[in-house]
């Protein structure tokens, strides 16, 4: 008695459908959202909160059938779809969607008319500035509200932090490290891929007084061949 | 299929009315996150986020209860929105009566306890949310604030602070703000006046770039120091 339009549902025909309400849940969130919660925009937004109140609707009711969400559940996705496909082929679609960023404040000087229009008052402004590390507003050149409603800003060029450029200083390049041993597994393709053999690498980690790869519980290389090295105790 | 069902209730809904149903709320629901605005999406404040769990209840019930009728959840989700647009018009103009003050939990360096006992927080909180804004010495804080929308903001004390520009008066070249100027070969005349740029710059940029159609351009976006980055 869990499946179909129950009139009097009994507590154990419920808690079996909450088990099979988490495994649909896991897979709606698992297939519909590629983006964060913090990314999305106001046609994801719907979907999002619907998708879980839908999810829910068999444990509200034992009226409401497993059939009842599911074709519900697959025309959100299909409508999801659609305007997804639309807005990639068209910009025009896809602001109107999406949604267009704002720009409240421009090179220093503030939009008011933008403001008014989205019901920011200055106080509001002036706290989103605050979590952005900014409690001066004359630093700031440019705020832009993005569709998805948070804040992002731009500094004065001056009061930005001074970088290796402005002093004509030659930096590391940027470059991600390569695990080579994980919980005392040797990856020997990222071995090769440094361009290294197994007898450097025993080698080097005599100097960390290993001599045997599994008492090490991670190491990572760096393209100029720097180890760093974890070891188990 | 039976048109009084898809608007009022029956017993029960086949596959074609479910679908009809869904699509029609999906759509009034869309229109209504679209007149509330942005900052919706970015759920501001505890007000935000209770709107937008009760809104999608309602309409999902509405979705797949057979004996509820759509025609209830049509000016529901209307009305709801209305009250929506006034709050928020309420938070633009009389922000003291609705939303909740800043508070300061720390102000140069000195913990205020009568606050952090206002703001609901222990000991244990404002310490994992110092860590959590890079900000492990508290000696260093000039100023810790709960905000209104429930985020917390960190001043760190002027000397405490990475070098600026200005600090080693150093003359930085000005930006501006990078901007797509080229959509899939489309160009957009309002960026490209804003910024006082003409049709010959673009393609003096694009030869440079050894490119001599502009429709073979993908994107072509302005960058901050008004150059032409191109990717095909």
């Amino acid at each position: 008695m869990v499946f179909g339009v129950i009139k009097d549902i009994s507590l154990e025909g419920y808690i079996i459908r909450t088990f099979i309400v988490g495994i649909i849940a896991f897979f709606v969130g698992r297939y519909a959202l590629k983006r964060t919660v913090a990314q999305l925009t106001a046609y994801d937004f719907v979907l999002v909160w619907v998708l879980g109140a839908l999810t829910v609707a068999p444990l509200l009711d034992g009226e409401i059938s497993f059939t009842y969400i599911v074709v519900p559940l697959l025309t959100l996705f299909f409508w999801h779809y659609i305007i997804s496909f639309i807005s990639l082929k068209s910009r025009k679609l896809s602001l109107f969607f999406n949604g267009k960023p704002i720009i409240l404040i421009d090179d220093g000087k503030i939009i008011i008319k933008n403001l008014k229009k989205h019901f920011i008052n200055v106080d509001l402004l002036m706290s989103e500035l605050r979590l952005k590390n900014i409690f001066d507003i004359s630093e700031v050149k440019y705020v832009i509200l993005e569709p998805n409603g948070h804040f992002s800003t731009i500094k004065k060029e001056s009061q930005r932090p001074v970088t290796p450029t402005d002093l004509n200083l030659f930096s590391k390049l940027v470059d991600l490290p390569l695990v080579i041993i994980n919980d005392g597994k040797l990856f020997e393709e990222n071995l090769i891929k440094s361009g290294v053999d197994k007898q450097w690498l025993m080698d080097n980690l005599a100097m960390y007084n290993v001599d045997n790869i599994t008492n090490v519980y991670l190491a990572t290389i760096d393209s100029f061949k720097k180890l760093y090295v974890a070891k188990k105790d | 299929m039976n048109l009084y069902t898809i608007f009022f209730k029956g017993e029960t809904l086949n596959i074609l009315e479910l679908f009809i149903r869904a699509s029609i709320l999906y759509f009034m629901l869309f229109a209504s996150t679209k007149v509330m605005g942005f900052r919706q999406p970015g759920i501001l404040t505890s007000y935000n986020f209770l709107m937008a769990a009760g809104i999608s209840h309602i309409a999902a019930s509405r979705m797949v209860n057979p004996k509820s009728r759509l025609v209830d959840a049509i000016p529901i989700i209307v009305v709801y929105t209305l009250i929506n647009l006034f709050i928020s018009y309420l938070y633009f103009k009389a922000p003291s009566v609705v939303s909740q003050k800043p508070i300061i939990l720390i102000k140069n360096g000195k913990l205020i306890k009568k606050n952090l006992s206002k703001a609901k927080l222990t000991l244990d909180n404002l310490i994992s949310i110092l860590r959590q804004r890079n900000a492990t010495n508290i000696e260093k804080v000039e100023y810790l604030i709960a905000e209104s929308t429930g985020d917390f903001s960190v001043a760190v004390k002027n000397n405490a602070l990475p070098i600026t520009k200005i600090d080693m008066s150093i003359e930085p070249s000005q930006d501006i703000l990078s901007q797509i100027l080229i959509y899939k070969g489309k160009v957009d005349e309002k960026i490209l006046k804003k910024n006082k740029l003409s049709y010959d710059w673009i393609y003096n940029e694009l030869k440079s770039n050894n490119i001599d159609n502009i429709n073979d351009i993908y994107l072509g976006l302005l960058t901050t120091d008004k150059k032409l980055y191109i990717s095909p």
